[in-house]
């Protein structure tokens, strides 16, 4: 009875139209802030938590939960409308979302976003909701050897993404798994790389990375093309974004958005792997099992389907390490425990016991935001169609513009500015000679932790490589990389040739 | 993200801050500040030291006739925070908002561009937590029934740190000089995974603070035992945990936070800014927040913070020049 006295007791303190209104303005401003090209859901979530300071806790937690909700789902709309994501977990839609775009398909594209953002969304806080306690146990299992195996896992979604030639896609691979080298090892302290210059000690930050990656390749692209086509409005402007979203292409879409919601709800619940490999596990996942994989990477719906449900599964996923641990299991979910912290909210072990009625509240406005989410973006999506409208001549040095500034005030460092302008010149050549740009995201961001965690395994086997075999977490996912790769070739031996003739 | 490397907007995070914080009017004998203050801080978003920064900012402003703006400038272990704070003017209108790591154990251990010490004057402490060394409750008692096991298992029991030559590795290098062991270190990218590493059983030992992943609350639910504290007294908070050297260990260390400004800063500028965080430290909604957050202010300023950072910086030189650790 304890239990039900808690809900209701959460329920009459938080469950106001006030507090409903508040999740509602979170997941506006998350999706307007987070809309910006070169703005990121991370900074989009850091630029609007300080006004939660002044709110009281009843408000202020209501729009944070929104504010989580409303800033991942916002970074899909420059990944689909103008190729520019703005961390690497929004890439994957971009593979897919920005040809969409291109075809005159913008608006049907992002419905999509929205739709498999919501369904990920419900889907990982129903989870949440029933089986925190559980899941962050299990997390728990996860040690050193276990993290590299995932890890190892994880590299093998790059035969799923590597585009037209698989050489090709294992090039960019090894240049992003270069990049991630970059700076202090983390174990032994060796420098590498760095050429003594301070700033590159850290590592490649990943947002100037994103941004020259994508954002400046593509403004560079943009301006290379004859000024007819940058002073002349878009072919597709007329359709305005074009149609809506169709139920039949929904129904398509509807076992990959289910299994990208369950994949992004396991790996979200694992603190430190992040939406980023959720997304892509999920997206080589959909592209393995699909009708028609060879629509993937020039335009399938089923791929912007497949990458956002896994991202926003992982949202709900990020909370189960950060409420029942009080550790963060991403950047985003880092910030908003601090505004948590300050709202007198306490996330951790202690949280069940000495807030249980707040806790029963904040799931039930995790749920109610959902469909919120799904009215608010449904209402803006024509509005951010019309993107496509713009001439380019305006449309590409405003974006360039926004990218560096959202470049340098991420950590107000003008080395990253330059080193986004490097990035995006080196971007635009890959393009140039056609190497894809999402295996060396996907190898950068790995790299890092299959390395560390390589390292921790060892130094606590005492060097004895035996142990990423002997542990049954490790050994399962190391078998199911080996079953990846060995059932990817077999099915696709003439894959490359079959991409020559199209 | 996997990457807590992604920083934020402080510049337009704490321009919207101070966009609403609006300033009451100045009283008109001051003539500082007349412009919002630029506090920089070295470190990511989202840690104490981060969300330490915000809450004074917050509430200053009331006081202070201007808001502080915070400015996140992470990255190489908080030297490029530190070096900006050097290259502008020593006006009062930049301060930087730091830790004892930054002043008293990253100039041993990297090579830096600013003398930690005489390139910047101590202005105010807001805060500090005490280090601590935890394990789960069924492994160890305390410090002598850790060191006894590790004396009997030689290079068996780790530690997991929240980084190299970070707070809880320093720590770990005075146990180990001063009882003569060896811990198997384990670094981690920042404390929290260590100490989720030390939950799932992964390591034996992990450093951290009272807030660090529930801390506090996890020992006195008897899940963790603290096995010693890094404070010159017992805690009210843990009376029953030895401090480190009644456990045969040397060390003292609290992780302060607090502003200093650079070099030349003008004293009388200094002094308004002081007498300023002074009121803040009594503010209702700031003793309602730091409460929250679970670290009271403990507000100290000019020689007696000056006199608390040379102290730490000789211990934590000491300390290296022993077990002989070059710069980097």
């Amino acid at each position: 009875m304890e239990i039900v006295d808690q809900i209701l007791q959460g329920m009459s303190l938080y469950f106001t139209m006030k507090a409903v209104l508040m999740v509602a303005i979170g997941v506006a401003a998350g999706i307007l802030v987070g809309a910006i090209p070169g703005i990121s859901g991370v900074m989009a979530t850091a630029i609007l938590v300080p006004f939660s300071f002044f709110m009281p806790p009843t408000e202020g937690i209501p729009f944070l939960l929104g504010l989580h909700k409303g800033a991942l789902f916002g970074d899909s709309i420059p990944a689909i409308l103008i190729n520019t994501p703005g961390q690497p977990a929004a890439a994957a839609t971009a593979l897919d979302g920005y040809p969409l775009a291109q075809q005159g398909k913008a608006k049907s594209a992002i419905q999509m976003a929205l739709v498999s953002s919501t369904i990920g969304d419900t889907f990982s806080d129903i989870v949440l909701i029933l089986a925190a306690l559980p899941l962050a146990l299990l997390a728990l299992k996860f040690g050193p050897a276990e993290f590299f195996a995932l890890m190892v896992m994880g590299l093998t979604i790059i035969g799923g993404i590597t585009g037209s030639s698989a050489a090709k896609g294992i090039l960019s691979a090894l240049i992003g798994l270069m990049i991630g080298l970059i700076g202090f090892d983390a174990v032994t302290g060796a420098e590498r790389y760095t050429f003594g210059i301070p700033s590159l000690q850290g590592g490649i930050g990943t947002i100037p990375l994103m941004i020259g990656l994508f954002a400046i390749s593509e403004v560079l692209m943009q301006a290379e093309k004859k000024n007819s086509i940058l002073s002349v409005r878009p072919k597709t402007a007329h359709l305005k974004g074009g149609k809506n979203l169709e139920l039949k292409e929904l129904r398509f879409s509807a076992r990959t958005i289910l299994r990208s919601s369950i994949l992004g709800t396991i790996i979200g619940a694992i603190p430190g792997t992040g939406a980023a490999i959720a997304t892509f596990i999920g997206y080589g996942a959909a592209k393995r099992a699909s009708k028609k994989p060879e629509e993937f990477g020039k335009g399938s719906l089923e791929g912007v389907a497949a990458s956002e449900a896994a991202n926003s599964a992982v949202a709900g996923a990020d909370l189960i390490p950060t409420l029942t641990l009080g550790i963060p299991g991403s950047a985003t979910a880092a910030i908003l425990m601090g505004a948590f912290l300050a709202q007198g909210l306490r996330p951790g072990p202690d949280l069940f016991e000495s807030s249980g009625s707040t806790m029963y509240a904040i799931f039930a406005l995790l749920l109610i935001g959902n469909p919120i989410m799904m009215v608010i973006g449904w209402i803006l999506t024509p509005v951010f169609a019309r993107v496509v409208t713009i001439r380019q001549a305006l449309l590409v040095p405003g974006v360039l513009i926004l990218c560096l500034m959202g470049v340098y005030v991420f950590q107000g460092s003008l080395g990253d500015i330059k080193l986004a302008l490097i990035v995006g010149v080196f971007g635009y050549f890959l393009r140039k000679v056609d190497i894809p740009l999402a295996p060396l995201v996907i190898a950068f961001i790995i790299t890092p932790i299959a390395e560390r965690s390589m390292k921790q395994a060892l130094i606590l086997s005492d060097g004895d490589f035996s142990v990423f075999i002997t542990r049954p977490i490790s050994a399962g996912f190391l078998l199911l990389a080996v079953a990846i790769l060995v059932f990817g070739f077999r099915r696709n031996p003439t894959r490359s040739q079959n991409d020559h003739d199209s | 993200m996997t990457n807590l490397r992604f920083s934020i907007s402080a510049a337009i995070g704490a321009g919207l801050l101070a966009s609403v914080a609006v300033a009451p009017p100045v009283a008109a004998a001051e003539k500082f500040p007349t412009k919002p203050i630029r506090v920089i801080v070295p470190t990511g978003p989202g840690g104490s030291t981060d969300v330490t920064s915000r809450l004074v900012a917050s509430v200053i402003h009331t006081y202070l006739g201007q808001p502080m703006i915070i400015q996140l400038k992470g990255g190489a272990a908080g030297t490029i925070g530190m070096a900006a704070t050097m290259a502008a003017k020593a006006d009062g209108y930049t301060l930087v908002f730091g830790t004892g790591n930054h002043t008293s154990i990253v100039p041993h251990v990297r090579k830096v561009t600013y003398d930690s010490l005489n390139d910047f004057i101590p202005v105010f402490k807001v805060n500090n937590d005490p280090y601590l060394i935890i394990s789960k409750s069924d492994k160890f008692k305390n410090m002598k029934d850790l060191i006894a096991a590790m004396k009997a298992n030689p290079g068996k029991i780790s530690f997991g740190s929240n980084g190299l030559y970070g707070n809880g590795h320093s720590m770990i290098l005075k146990i180990e000089l001063d009882a003569g062991v060896k811990f198997k270190h384990v670094p981690f990218k920042g404390g929290g995974p260590a100490i989720r590493a030390m939950l799932g059983g992964h390591i034996d030992t992990a450093g951290g603070l009272f807030a660090s992943a529930g801390t506090l609350g996890r020992y006195k639910r008897g899940e963790v035992n603290i096995l010693g504290i890094a404070a010159a007294e017992r805690s009210k908070l843990v009376p029953k945990v030895a401090t480190f050297r009644e456990q045969g260990v040397n060390f003292v260390y609290q992780l302060w936070r607090g502003f200093m400004a650079k070099k030349g800063t003008p004293q009388d500028r200094i002094d308004i800014i002081v007498a300023a965080l002074h009121k803040t430290m009594k503010d209702k909604t700031f003793l309602r927040l730091m409460k929250a957050v679970g670290s009271p202010p403990n507000p100290l300023d000019g020689a007696e913070f000056k006199n608390m950072i040379l102290a730490e910086h000789k211990q934590f030189g000491e300390i290296f020049k022993q077990v002989g650790v070059k710069k980097k």
